[in-house]
């Protein structure tokens, strides 16, 4: 999978205690690794993301891989995304949510990145994207797509509580 | 609805539509455009951006030769796309597919091609709008 411009490389703290005997014990306290994702959302579907995300929405504008959680991979091309519908639609109210999920989760999700090849990007979007084509299930957790304006990461609802909204 | 699309890359044009035409309306309807003498284009609260719409309305003056029965009045019921998936050029072939298609007539191809150092969808046929 390509890299992530919102990945926080692992830190460490170091802490000290006291111990038993009196004396200092040093312990490495390592914090898990997150990903960020980034999505763009107004009020009602912030409240709904928030409570947990149900009614996911099916159209196959909204959700053309399926219910899920729907996100770009860095907070600049959620703000690309958010100034031109607004652009678009003065009216919407937008807000950035920024995900996070832990770098051992995310590597466990069965994962699909697009082909960047046309002819077998077609062949599987005319499949299993709800835009292009049937809408077919696919069985995967994770999409990766390079969309008309960046990058696209899907994810399926089943692993929607794995994230942490920040 | 009916869909539109144009894929030839990992992306797309994709427009989802409901269009229908009546012989009989009144034109002081509020949002009804003139597009040509008796031919009019109703959005119904539709809202599109400027080029949007100038595809649109340019797809209808694309076709007004082969509109038999005047006046007209195409009445926008349904439509959605996502941004991602979007030119506002597909508003253009989006109506001609659903007037050739509505009227058992045959959809002329489409002249199209992606340019992937632009990541865009290029249309030779529509330069001149």
């Amino acid at each position: 999978m390509g890299h992530f411009v919102g990945y926080n490389s692992a830190q460490f703290a170091t802490t000290y205690a006291l111990s038993e005997g009196g004396g200092f014990l040093l312990n490495s306290i390592k914090s898990t690794p997150k990903i960020s994702f980034y999505s763009v959302q107004g009020a009602e579907d912030v409240a709904r993301l928030k409570a947990g995300g149900t009614p996911w929405p099916t159209s196959p504008t909204s959700a053309h891989f399926g219910e899920g959680l729907y996100t770009w991979g860095t907070r600049a091309e959620a703000e690309a995304y958010r100034d031109l519908l607004q652009k678009r639609w003065p009216e919407l109210r937008l807000e950035i949510m920024e995900f996070k999920i832990s770098k051992g989760s995310f590597n466990r999700l069965k994962k699909f990145e697009v082909p960047l090849d046309d002819n077998l990007a077609n062949s599987w979007l005319n499949k299993y994207s709800s835009l292009f084509g049937s809408g077919e299930p696919h069985g995967f957790q994770y999409i990766k797509r390079n969309s008309g304006m960046g990058y696209e990461h899907y994810f399926n609802k089943n692993v929607f509580n794995r994230f942490k909204l920040k | 609805m009916n869909r539109f699309t144009i894929l030839k890359t990992s992306w797309g044009i994709a427009i989802f539509y409901e269009i229908k035409e009546h012989l009989n309306f009144t034109k002081d309807l509020k949002e009804i455009h003139k597009i040509a003498p008796q031919v009019f284009l109703n959005m119904n609260n539709k809202i599109i951006d400027d080029v949007s719409f100038k595809y649109l309305k340019a797809g209808i003056e694309s076709v007004l030769s082969d509109i038999k029965t005047l006046p007209i009045n195409f009445s926008i019921e349904k439509l959605e796309y996502n941004i991602c998936d979007y030119q506002p050029e597909g508003m253009y072939y989006m109506f001609r597919k659903w007037f050739f298609e509505n009227h058992n007539m045959e959809i002329p191809p489409i002249n199209v091609y992606y340019d992937k150092e632009l990541n865009k969808y290029i249309f030779p046929d529509l330069s001149d709008i």
